[in-house]
């Protein structure tokens, strides 16, 4: 799928625990890159890459330095997210403090339980919060995504919510042990809301917004991307390459449909893409298929349809309950407690984690 | 040919195909052969692998629809009836592609469901013959059809008297260069609440690798699909047309095996 670079690109495996020794990596890294790159820090590993696929680089001298547990050629232009790095899944670890070992916090990825992650349609505001939490959680979710956040960057729109709305959604996240999911467009408001989130999001539309991009990757919480429509699965490898190299290992990818000759615009829920994302990288793959259907009663075939291909979560919209179902794509609570209950016997049967969760630490 | 009225959902339709019964009451059905027929002893060979690992109808290519004039055309009316000889042999039912209104009535001899290609979808005298000649027919999705277009196709046949219809999902080309098309997911369960036609899903063409053929194929159960349409071939790599795509025949028990338990956590097992 990719084109491979010239030369190959290395990744440094760094012992996660040995942070006292990354400044002599990253310093004798550094002579060797144009520019000085950060260690990426996931949950239960670190790396540095090395190496821009043009220029050849030699990488043994580096073996010697303590810190470094590996070194590993990769053919993919999008090196730290490639699965080359680790010849397996990796987990990221949701409230939990970054870099520690997955097993803490809600896991997702590496056969952990399928996360089902669920938001109210953005349209809706000024809804029960707290009735609306406990319903997902008692349909079986496990994090709630509160929407898109615009704070003082822009006017408030009926489809975002402001300081106020995220406040509340965090007060109801913790009354039902749900993770909180906040969508940004603006880097300026990050720093709003990654005290307040457990994940921060990334819109279709933003996927290549660089800036936003390199800022994502320096903020310790996990980031979950959403595949541009128009972009190829590669474009998406190398989105998620901009935020693992600035820093952050803990990148959830996100199928949300992509532009065909279908009438309307709608984006095509891409089933091809799960099973190649699964191939192509270590990074946990949600399905979103909200926006790719023209009416709600088709999300959950699609969800299903997705974690049987090997998708790690699902992201839906949930309808409050006073509108009905159904409309933009949304589900009601019935229909996620039904849906997590097939999602579950089908994961089981293509080998997922049981739950209640599993313990989801596993060694590298 | 214009897009008439999308028939209202109607009542859950069974097809049957040489006593196998197709449709949202049944178990998932798998059709499984070769995307052309070599020659015999590579149609038998992989007839019994797949029979034997649980396929219910035969799948073959006699009149092949090529992008390539140079590429290997078919073995037409040999290609016939090496199937309907080796069909008979397992006791199994064939479906085959007619390529045009001239093919039909052969085709309507030999096999027991005639297959529009998805590059003939809107080919309205392919699609009149097919009618008339009283079989069942498994109508490909166009290469860039809506749903919309599949069903006022399907409601063409309807219209010319034939209702055996079923339905094939198997993906259109989008911009993704490292799949051959596209499968469009949703579409499995949208014709089949729009249609009220059996919907089945096409996961070699849809995804063009066969790397990719098996969590495809399980999504589509997952997704409600009554039947899986798939290419199997003895040794992929010395295939006259779509190896790339194509499951090896030995191997071909082992992907029953995952999609049988991803029918039963569904409720759709045999």
């Amino acid at each position: 799928m990719a084109v491979s670079s010239p030369e190959p690109v290395f990744v440094l495996l760094l012992d996660p625990t040995a942070t006292a020794g990354w400044e002599e990596v990253a310093e004798a890294v550094g002579r060797l890159n144009v520019g000085a790159r950060p260690v990426t820090i996931g949950d239960g590993w670190a790396a540095l890459s090395v190496g821009d696929g043009i220029r050849h680089v030699p990488v043994e001298h580096l073996r010697s330095l303590p810190s470094v547990e590996r070194i590993v050629g990769v053919p993919d232009p999008y090196c730290l997210a490639s699965r080359v790095v680790f010849g397996s899944d990796r987990a990221v670890s949701i409230r939990a403090e970054a870099g520690r070992s997955p097993g803490e916090g809600i896991v997702v990825g590496d056969g952990a339980p399928v996360l089902m992650l669920a938001g109210l349609p953005p349209v809706r505001r000024g809804t029960d919060v707290n009735r609306l939490a406990a319903a997902i959680r008692a349909a079986g979710a496990t994090g709630l995504h509160a929407g898109e956040f615009a704070g003082r960057s822009r006017a408030d729109g009926p489809s975002a919510i402001g300081p106020e709305g995220l406040r509340r959604a965090r007060r109801a996240a913790d009354a039902e042990g749900l993770f909180l999911s906040v969508e940004v467009s603006d880097p300026r408001e990050l720093e709003l809301v990654v005290p307040v989130a457990d994940v921060v999001q990334a819109a279709s539309r933003n996927m290549q917004d660089f800036s936003l991009l390199r800022e994502l990757g320096r903020i310790g919480l996990p980031v979950l991307l959403k595949r541009g429509a128009g972009a190829t699965v590669e474009e998406f490898l190398l989105a998620a390459e901009y935020v693992l190299t600035n820093g952050n290992g803990r990148v959830m990818l996100c199928e949300s449909g992509i532009r065909t000759f279908d009438p309307g615009g709608r984006p095509r829920f891409e089933i091809n893409a799960v099973p190649l994302l699964k191939r192509a990288t270590h990074l946990p793959i949600l399905a979103d298929p909200t926006q790719t259907v023209a009416s709600g009663r088709l999300v959950p075939a699609v969800a299903r349809a997705a974690v049987a291909a090997g998708a790690d979560g699902l992201v839906v919209a949930v309808t409050d309950g006073e509108q009905p179902a159904g409309e933009d794509g949304s589900i009601d609570v019935a229909t996620l407690r039904r849906l997590v209950l097939d999602v579950t016997a089908i994961a089981g049967a293509v080998g997922r984690a049981p739950r209640p969760e599993a313990n989801g630490s596993r060694s590298p | 040919m214009s897009a008439s009225v999308i028939p209202t959902p109607q009542d859950d339709v069974t097809v049957e195909v040489a006593g196998v019964r197709i449709g949202a009451r049944h178990p998932v059905r798998i059709i499984a052969g070769p995307c052309s027929v070599e020659g015999p002893e590579q149609f038998l060979e992989t007839a019994i692998a797949v029979q034997r690992a649980g396929a219910v109808l035969l799948r073959g290519g006699a009149f092949k629809p090529r992008t390539s004039p140079y590429s290997f055309q078919g073995l037409g009316l040999e290609g016939l009836r090496i199937m309907r000889q080796v069909a008979d042999r397992l006791g199994m039912g064939v479906i085959t592609e007619a390529m045009s209104a001239e093919d039909v009535p052969l085709v309507a001899t030999w096999a027991d469901m005639i297959q529009i290609g998805a590059r003939n979808m809107q080919n309205a005298a392919l699609l009149r013959a097919a009618a008339a000649a009283g079989m069942p027919i498994l109508l490909k999705r166009g290469i860039t059809a809506t749903v919309d277009e599949v069903l006022a196709a399907a409601d063409a046949i309807r219209g010319w008297g034939n209702d055996r219809v079923v339905l094939c999902e198997r993906g259109s080309r989008t911009f993704e260069p490292s799949t051959r098309n596209s499968l469009d997911i949703a579409a499995i369960p949208d014709m089949q609440l729009r249609g009220g036609l059996p919907v089945i899903v096409d996961p070699s063409h849809g995804t063009g690798r066969s790397d990719l053929v098996t969590p495809v194929a399980l999504a589509g159960v997952a997704a409600g699909a009554d039947g899986v349409m798939l290419e199997v071939h003895p040794n992929p790599a010395t295939a006259l047309s779509d190896g790339a795509q194509s499951l090896e025949a030995g191997r071909f028990g082992e992907f029953m095996r995952a999609l049988d338990r991803v029918a039963a956590a569904i409720g759709r097992a045999a």
